[in-house]
């Protein structure tokens, strides 16, 4: 699947609908999380397809859990898909993760050990979900804050085979890469150096606070400098794709988040720069 | 160093599980999973990579932090009045429990809630906070009928020229996003005037009705008027024709013309509440 370049954009939250609605925005696109739009009616379902009328959207999940033993669940798929239908996202995305086991939801996106075991399992999944759905979708990689005794690969390494494997597109968290990175102390080079380029289809950008121990993705601050140069890395490697900056905690004013926006748009052009593919 | 080989996918996936949702944190858990025989011991490293800044545990502590203050927050949001009447501390209690008998299994966090009210009417803080059950359902109401199915209200004309196009068999029926709660009166004495201290030794009126509903956007609640909590269900349910509302609202000891008036009163109080709908919508 060959995804459109959607340019800059912001997760949509409640916090922002008037000013979305009503103001001109620098913003090219948003990314809602699929979940708080699977209802039956009401304002989240109007403002949902007053901003599809203007903007494009992409549909990002948090409770596919693609990585658990149980079962897929039809009604999320059939919920999914409902929505689907309904306002037409750009791509589907969600989280390489679980989120929980024998039927409980832990609503927290839980790593997953790099074996063969895992990869097999998920990369069925991901072949299941995009047949029932009758498309690709793209899966994110996620800040983790422990690892496995028995992966017997790195997560790169994981994440590219998925990717081939399933043929489905990734969505190329930067921070959750740096966040990664720090906590258990790899080098985020060599990270985006394994990731094949031609299945990223997005980036996301997002603030993380350190808790002295470790960095937690609290999508709480603005994006540090280490994560915009990490960034420019990601551009020079990948090529410019859809970008979006995530700010769930703490929300800023519009002007804050559209000001994040617009700063990762000057990076994105530096990088371009840089790497003289100037678009 | 433990030397018991690493779990497969779906052991791993339980043993994390339920060490993330442990109701005392991760070392409790890890105890009672040795005592029930689930665990040898309280070392690890056979599945966890251990590091000079943290223990195997303590990052899965993190992930159980991360568990239980996301759906404390999310909790705290759908019911904050229920928050307000019990106190922080009380509150995080009450969760902690919730989360024991009720772990949440929708894949939506808007689902996290539905249970709360009737498990805090059953909980030892309700001895201590009469009625702070009903607050909880009475906000667990507005949360529901907030994202409830869309349907066009019927205004007077419509209902009008319905009833007197098919007077046998247009029927009418509430929106679906209208809820009928009993709460204790106090309950909604405080929600109007929350600078009130709720007072236990204050009988109040005893339980009342209270409609929740959402008209456009706007989700309201009022106590329900006379006969209105009679005709909710099957208002509620299906649809009843315009005889058979009058029908239900019939008592032997009332007027034809008394009931004829409390008939009018109710269908004008919904119409101006857009609260009905042609049944067949």
């Amino acid at each position: 699947m060959s995804v459109q370049t959607l340019g800059h954009g912001v997760g949509l939250r409640r916090d922002h609908y008037d000013q979305v609605l009503e103001g001109e925005t620098s913003i090219d696109w948003f990314e809602v999380i699929s979940e708080n739009f699977m209802v039956r009616g009401g304002r989240p379902l109007h403002i949902l397809e007053r901003v599809r009328r203007d903007y494009p959207l992409v549909l990002h999940g948090v409770s596919l859990s693609i990585g658990t033993t149980d079962p897929l669940r039809k009604d999320y798929l059939l919920e999914l898909a409902k929505l689907i239908e309904r306002v037409e996202p750009a791509w589907v995305s969600d989280h390489l993760c679980w989120t929980g086991v024998g039927g409980h939801n832990a609503h927290d996106l839980l790593p997953l050990p790099y074996t063969e075991e895992s990869l097999a399992h998920v990369v069925d999944r991901v072949s299941a979900v995009q047949d029932q759905l009758g498309r690709q979708i793209a899966l994110e990689n996620v800040s983790t804050y422990l690892t496995f005794a028995g992966s017997t690969m790195t997560e790169w390494d994981f994440v590219a085979e998925l990717a081939r494997r399933a043929d489905c597109g990734l969505l190329l968290d930067v921070n959750n890469v740096y966040v990664s990175a720090q906590n258990h102390g790899f080098d985020p080079l060599t990270y985006l150096d394994a990731i094949p380029t031609d299945r990223v289809w997005q980036f996301h950008l997002a603030g993380h606070t350190d808790c002295g121990t470790h960095l937690l993705d609290t999508h709480s601050k603005p994006v540090c400098d280490d994560v915009w140069e990490l960034y420019r890395y990601a551009v020079r490697r990948f090529g410019a794709r859809s970008t979006l900056v995530e700010w769930d905690e703490n929300i800023p004013d519009w002007g804050t988040l559209e000001h994040q926006s617009e700063l990762a748009r000057e990076h994105t052009d530096a990088a371009l720069k840089e790497s003289g593919d100037v678009q | 160093m433990s030397t018991l080989p690493f779990p497969g996918l779906a052991e791993l996936q339980r043993f994390m599980s339920e060490l993330i949702r442990a109701p005392e944190g991760v070392a409790a858990g890890i105890q009672d999973l040795i005592s029930r025989g689930l665990l040898e011991s309280d070392d690890l490293s056979y599945a966890i990579d251990a590091s000079d800044r943290l223990a195997p545990h303590a990052r899965l502590d993190i992930y159980a932090s991360m568990y239980f203050f996301r759906l404390l927050d999310c909790l705290a949001d759908d019911f904050p009045k229920t928050k307000e009447r019990l106190g922080d501390a009380h509150f995080n209690n009450l969760i902690t429990d919730y989360l024991l008998a009720h772990p949440p299994s929708h894949y939506s966090l808007r689902e996290a809630g539905r249970a709360l009210p009737g498990f805090l009417a059953g909980h030892e803080l309700a001895t201590t906070f009469p009625a702070a059950g009903d607050t909880a359902q009475l906000e667990w109401a507005r949360v529901d009928v907030f994202d409830d199915f869309d349907v066009s209200a019927l205004d007077r004309d419509m209902l009008l020229e319905g009833s007197a196009q098919e007077p046998e068999c247009f029927s009418i029926r509430f929106i679906p996003a209208a809820r009928l709660v009993e709460v204790d009166s106090r309950v909604l004495a405080q929600w109007d005037s929350p600078e009130d201290a709720f007072d236990p030794a204050d009988p109040g009126e005893g339980t009342v009705a209270v409609v929740v509903w959402r008209k456009g956007f706007r989700v309201l609640h009022r106590r329900a008027v006379e006969d209105e909590a009679r005709c909710f269900a099957a208002l509620a349910q299906a649809g009843v024709t315009l005889p058979e509302l009058a029908e239900m609202l019939l008592k032997p000891d009332a007027s034809a013309e008394r009931t004829s008036e409390r008939f009018a009163a109710l269908l004008e109080l919904w119409i101006q509440n857009e609260l009905l709908t042609d049944a067949r919508s």
